[in-house]
């Protein structure tokens, strides 16, 4: 693979999907975030330890090897520039406004994406190529408000189980396969389903009526 | 026999933290008014004044009622419906 991977977001999500591609043989990886460690991290991001808090997240990401950190947020300013050279975009970002930007970005740059999120007890993880149903065909805006991780905590194997399945919808992206699938993890109840998500005829995405990633557009949610 | 409707985990706070109940309807949205009889408050999560909110999605037996025919897709004794709402933490 000569282009790289685009990861938005180094929190738990992201910590077992860089561990997965620095051993998969994914030799450039790009990594966008400008959050430090903090203690109440390292129940669920594995990446980081005790020594590490108070540096930026992506610089001890960097010692995988694979990594190149870029310490910034991922937002309408720079995403599609963000976006351009890279064959794959991972988001495992803990807001809805990234979610969806990141969704726009990717599709108007043609490029495949693998989108989770995960809170307290359950998470979702969904991959899009860069012609079947997207995000918006998904879950169609930006909710007014909503649990994150943040405000609501989230179980530290939850995340685990959901970034290792972000990590392996992505190794599968990657081969040209296992696009549009929603896959919901449950760790008190149903455990891991998966259901085929349709391309919504309406979807303002798909049809073209998004063009741009203009900031109006990611305004309904706070970032956190 | 009853539809088996499988409740979220953000939504379990209204059903006692039962992650399934059961319930009787011959339409996904039967299902949802029963519901809300006997769990108040969940039909508010689920539905706005144009149906289903945009950020839940709900199956019936595995597959998105929005293309079957919505709130009226017909279900039956042993059958499912599952609430999948958004989540945005990571």
């Amino acid at each position: 693979m000569t282009r790289g991977v685009l990861v938005i977001g180094a929190g738990g999500l992201s910590c077992p999907v860089l561990s997965v591609l620095a051993e998969s043989g994914v030799t450039r990886v790009t990594l966008v975030d400008d959050d430090r460690v903090e203690l109440s991290n390292l129940q669920r991001q594995t990446l980081y330890e005790e020594s590490d808090v108070g540096q930026l997240k992506i610089a001890a990401a960097a010692r995988l090897g694979n990594v190149h950190g870029i310490e910034d947020r991922f937002v309408p300013d720079n995403a599609i520039a963000l976006v351009a050279g890279h064959a794959l975009v991972i988001e495992g970002s803990d807001n809805y406004a990234t979610k969806f930007l990141a969704a726009d970005a990717a599709r108007l740059s043609g490029v495949p994406i693998v989108q989770a999120g995960a809170v307290r007890f359950s998470g979702w993880a969904f991959a899009s190529d860069a012609r079947g149903p997207c995000l918006r065909c998904l879950f169609e805006d930006v909710p007014a408000q909503a649990d994150t991780c943040a405000s609501a905590g989230v179980l530290g194997p939850v995340v685990g189980v959901v970034g290792a399945l972000q990590a392996a919808l992505a190794l599968e992206l990657l081969r040209g396969r296992g696009a549009g699938s929603l896959w919901s993890y449950d760790a008190l109840g149903s455990g891991l389903r998966k259901r085929a998500v349709r391309a919504r005829n309406d979807c303002p995405l798909c049809s073209g009526q998004v063009r741009d990633v203009s900031e109006a557009r990611y305004l309904a949610a706070a970032s956190c | 026999m009853a539809i088996t409707v499988r409740i979220p985990t953000p939504l379990r706070t209204l059903t006692g933290g039962a992650d399934e109940v059961a319930i009787a309807g011959a339409t996904v949205r039967e299902v949802i008014e029963n519901i809300e009889k006997k769990h108040p408050g969940l039909k508010e999560r689920l539905l706005d004044e144009k149906g289903v909110r945009r950020f839940v999605n709900i199956y019936a037996n595995e597959e998105d009622v929005r293309f079957l025919d919505g709130l009226d897709t017909p279900v039956k004794d042993g059958d499912s419906v599952s609430i999948v709402p958004a989540i945005a933490g990571g």
